[in-house]
């Protein structure tokens, strides 16, 4: 759930924002402009329906996946980054003129990248309709009363 | 298996469709290419054509501004602005362009000083130049 609202609300600011986002991917400074700018209009709607895909749960594994493939690819640019020295910001939630600590998006990143792999392997397991059934549908259900 | 592969086709493709829409619904996004001009954007071509002087500013950090800057420039960077701005509000004639310049096209600096000071102060002509203080060192 986490995973699906954080990459819906980013997707989201991204696609309103396509010159900020791809300044952001510019600063990076790995791939050439029209790369960046492909990137920049191809990756908000990706993100918004990967986001929407894991609330669906026939979706949810093949979201997980290429969420955890994106991870990777985010955390190897943002070493990158940070390899170089380039006083970057991450452009993750859209346009910010603060510059990131890399410590704290690394964390972070490396956080997502662990619960999308979770997701991805345990998506509609035995194990995970189990876990549904016991805490999400048990705190769902309405309490009732006892008459003997 | 198969499924799967299908739906991860479906999502690889499907934002092909919606980011073009966004592309083409939104005509002031970013230019496609690196050699056109967003709006508010000049490089020296057009500084050449317009045959008047302009205001330099140098969005960069003073420790840059003072290893080198483009004569006459002033320094307003965003982290020293509310040192700077007095004189840069003394040097500055209404009428007279300003524009401004950071580091090289991956910064962002002097659009986010463009708006300020197009937000702040209601000034029109304030344009930023393409490329930054790279594009400086190429055309000098």
């Amino acid at each position: 759930m986490i995973l699906g609202a954080l990459f819906l609300y980013s997707g989201i600011v991204k696609m309103l924002e396509p010159k900020e986002f791809l300044q952001s991917i510019e600063a990076y400074r790995l791939v050439l402009y029209e790369v960046a700018w492909l990137t920049a209009y191809y990756l908000p709607p990706l993100e918004i329906l990967v986001g929407l895909g894991v609330f669906i749960r026939q979706w949810r594994r093949a979201c997980a996946s290429l969420i955890a493939v994106m991870m990777l690819i985010f955390t190897t640019a943002l070493i990158l980054a940070w390899a170089r020295g380039l006083d970057i910001n991450c452009g993750c939630f859209g346009a910010s003129s603060e510059a990131s600590n890399y410590w704290i998006v690394l964390g972070r990143d490396l956080i997502l990248l662990f619960l999308a792999i979770t997701v991805a392997i345990y998506a509609d397991t035995k194990a995970s309709r189990l876990f549904t059934k016991k805490f999400v549908a048990g705190a769902s259900a309405k309490p009732t009363l006892e008459t003997n | 298996m198969k499924r799967i592969f299908l739906r991860l086709s479906v999502l690889l493709v499907a934002p092909i469709l919606f980011g073009g829409l966004n592309a083409w619904l939104n005509p002031d996004g970013p230019p496609w290419s690196v050699e056109a001009l967003a709006e508010g954007e000049v490089n020296f071509a057009v500084l050449n054509s317009w045959e008047r002087s302009v205001l330099w500013v140098d969005a960069r950090e003073p420790d840059q501004f003072e290893q080198d800057h483009i004569p006459q420039a002033l320094n307003l960077s965003l982290s020293h602005f509310d040192e700077q701005i007095g004189l840069f509000l003394e040097q500055w004639v209404p009428g007279v362009p300003v524009v401004v310049y950071c580091g090289s096209r991956h910064c962002g600096m002097s659009k986010e000083l463009a708006n300020r000071l197009r937000n702040d102060f209601a000034m029109d002509e304030i344009y930023v130049l393409k490329g930054g203080w790279d594009a400086w060192l190429e055309h000098k």
